[in-house]
């Protein structure tokens, strides 16, 4: 594995212009579209004050925010703790641009002809966001996003593609770069699995393409999370910061719905 | 108590599937292949009724099918299946 898997580079000003690109993302013709300045850096600064007066009561925590993967058995929990931090997260963007509403709004100019909704079932909202740390010498191993197989026990595995945007709230001094792979999950790479999260390095080894990034604060990304993918460790004092939402749709439908 | 891991593949009954070994514990007793056939005694999946009895097989498939899991087995019962406590395993991702 060698050969680059290029990006696609833009600035928040030429979404209109780029509007159709997001295809090649689903296809995996490119790595990833990093969007700069998407998210202001002073908004960005405050939300990380308000994070590290959480962490300060809290102690050491790792996410912000509820996931649905770590709530694949426990449903009725999801929902309920969805709920319980919606209020948690509403605090941390109090009185700046709530940057899962501009997150929504760019989606829609993507998809001008497609509803953007958070995903609801049985009348209960999905969570919407969550706040990842990484700490010095944190790291995630190589994974792969997808309910469609993962939790086929909520709604929005029915959805056919899924996308996952990322917005750097504060990147890493060093290391904590996204490394991705040009190869998609199998169903023969369930022997590479890790017991507790993700994937042995082996799952990649004959991915011809990789894209290694490191966007900027305010930056947000979007990659089709099939794609496997792992973040190294970071390196230095200052801790990764991120938040990531997950949207899918199908093709011929009218919705777009995202949750966390 | 033996464990094995594996993905949930073939549903046979509301209380039996198949699953494809991926993983098995060190210093399990028994030899397990690549295809072993569960008996769901208990699980921790909330989805499911809490009433085994009241498992179907479509709901099995609902709730278990593809999924990662980690079985703890009791006893091989006298149709060769691995009566297990079947839990939610791991993450493949977030």
């Amino acid at each position: 594995m060698s050969q680059t898997w290029s990006p696609i580079i833009i600035d928040h000003k030429e979404i209109q212009k780029n509007a159709k690109r997001l295809n090649e993302i689903v296809e995996g013709r490119f790595s990833v579209l990093i969007i700069k300045n998407f998210y202001d850096v002073n908004s960005c600064k405050i939300i990380i004050n308000r994070i590290n007066s959480i962490i300060g009561k809290q102690g050491n925590i790792k996410k912000i925010g509820v996931s649905l993967v770590s709530h694949i058995n426990r449903k009725a929990d999801y929902f309920l703790h969805a709920e319980n931090n919606r209020k948690t997260l509403q605090d941390i963007f109090f009185g700046l641009e709530d940057p899962r509403k501009k997150i929504h709004s760019l989606l829609a100019e993507f998809f001008p002809n497609k509803e953007i909704t958070i995903a609801e079932e049985n009348g209960k909202k999905y969570a919407c966001g969550v706040i990842r740390l990484h700490e010095l010498g944190d790291s995630a191993f190589i994974h792969r996003d997808n309910v469609r197989f993962e939790a086929k026990n909520f709604y929005v595995s029915q959805f056919l593609t899924q996308l996952s945007t990322v917005l750097y709230i504060q990147q890493s001094e060093k290391g904590g770069e996204l490394v991705l792979y040009k190869k998609s999950w199998r169903k023969s790479d369930e022997k590479f699995r890790n017991i507790e999260f993700g994937y042995k390095h082996n799952v990649v080894s004959n991915s011809t393409k990789c894209a290694r990034i490191k966007p900027n604060q305010g930056d947000l990304i979007i990659i089709n999370p099939i794609f496997y993918h792992e973040i190294l460790p970071v390196k230095g004092k200052k801790r990764r910061i991120t938040l990531g939402l997950f949207l899918a749709f199908s093709n011929y439908g009218k919705k777009i719905v995202t949750w966390s | 108590m033996d464990i094995i891991w594996g993905n949930v593949g073939k549903v046979l009954s509301g209380q039996i599937f198949e699953l494809n070994v991926t993983h098995r514990k060190d210093g399990n007793k028994n030899k397990y292949s690549d295809t072993e056939r569960i008996k769901i005694s208990k699980t921790d999946f909330g989805s499911l009724p809490a009433d085994i009895n009241n498992y179907t097989k479509e709901l099995v498939e609902q709730v278990l099918s593809g999924t990662f899991v980690k079985c703890e087995i009791k006893e091989k019962d006298q149709e060769g299946n691995y009566v297990s406590l079947v839990s939610h395993s791991g993450q493949g991702g977030y």
